[in-house]
């Protein structure tokens, strides 16, 4: 009789536990295509407050021209003006979850203009997320322009 | 003893403790990612067969690369570039590296420097900014993606 109900107690949880799995799973994604288009709505719209909200304190850029930058660096040029999106179009976009970290990549055509110089182009961008007390936040964007 | 006092050294305790454990665990995480690249560094520069063996252990099955034209790579087109021969390094060295750990997840950033071909791309002693991502599947550090982005003056 004990073994039964142990049994049944543990036939109960996992009928519980995996559907939640799952669907934890299926909403990472979700929260993270989300965020995603946080980012490109607030570069275009230059909302700094946003993406400040949106990036972790350890964040770092990647630019297409290899040069490194931190999120203090990136929140002060756009404020300063001298970041400015013109056009993101995103193709290609994919998302991976594993558990509390997610990695998206896709293919933007991009027109902004960084320190008074217009740049238009096609770049294959890397971002990755980490959930951070119960939020998911950005640590980390690269980008690599498509050359021909 | 007041009660007071002991629930605060309680408190401090519970706070503190976890805290330390995670930085060991990410200490120990961190030594463990820069062997793992001192051993991809080893191995891309054996090349061939035994690269492509390494890399089908150490890349997982969703591995990605983004070479610095933009252009992205399977697992099994990376594999098979080492295999063929079309994917060959003669130098590769790691500098500025960066370790950040996330749980079971590290993200490497750093410069690296080419002498070598992959994919039809030419490194002739160019410098690359990477980002690596390792996740740990099965007890082992696996790559999950690599990002190139030539540095230009």
């Amino acid at each position: 009789m004990k073994w039964q109900r142990i049994a049944l107690i543990l036939i109960t949880l996992s009928l519980l536990v995996v559907p939640l799995a799952w669907s934890q799973g299926g909403n990472a994604e979700q929260q993270i295509k989300k965020l995603f288009d946080q980012v490109q709505v607030a570069e275009l719209k230059g909302d700094s407050n946003a993406l400040e909200k949106l990036y972790a304190d350890d964040y770092t850029a990647i630019r297409g021209d290899g040069s490194l930058i931190t999120k203090a660096q990136e929140i002060e040029k756009m404020k300063s003006g001298n970041l400015k999106w013109e056009t993101n179009e995103i193709k290609d976009l994919k998302i991976r979850v594993y558990g509390s970290t997610a990695i998206t990549t896709d293919l933007s055509f991009v027109k902004n203009i960084r320190d008074g110089k217009p740049r238009i182009g096609t770049n294959r961008t890397t971002r990755i997320w980490v959930k951070q007390k119960g939020n998911w936040k950005c640590v980390l964007y690269q980008s690599t322009r498509v050359s021909q | 003893m007041k009660p007071r006092f002991v629930i605060a050294m309680l408190v401090v305790l519970a706070v503190a403790v976890p805290a330390s454990m995670l930085a060991q665990q990410n200490s120990k995480a961190e030594k463990e990612v820069r062997a793992v690249l001192d051993e991809i560094q080893k191995a891309v520069l054996k090349g061939g067969v035994e690269a492509a063996a390494f890399f089908d252990k150490y890349n997982a099955d969703d591995f990605t690369l983004i070479g610095p034209n933009g252009a992205v790579q399977t697992k099994a087109e990376n594999l098979e570039g080492f295999r063929s021969g079309k994917t060959g390094y003669q130098k590769m060295d790691f500098s500025d590296v960066k370790v950040r750990i996330y749980g079971n997840t590290a993200v490497v950033t750093g410069i690296v420097k080419f002498i070598g071909e992959q994919a039809g791309v030419k490194y002739n002693d160019n410098q690359y900014r990477f980002t690596r991502v390792f996740v740990r599947q099965g007890g082992i550090w696996k790559h999950v993606l690599i990002q190139n982005t030539r540095i230009t003056p």
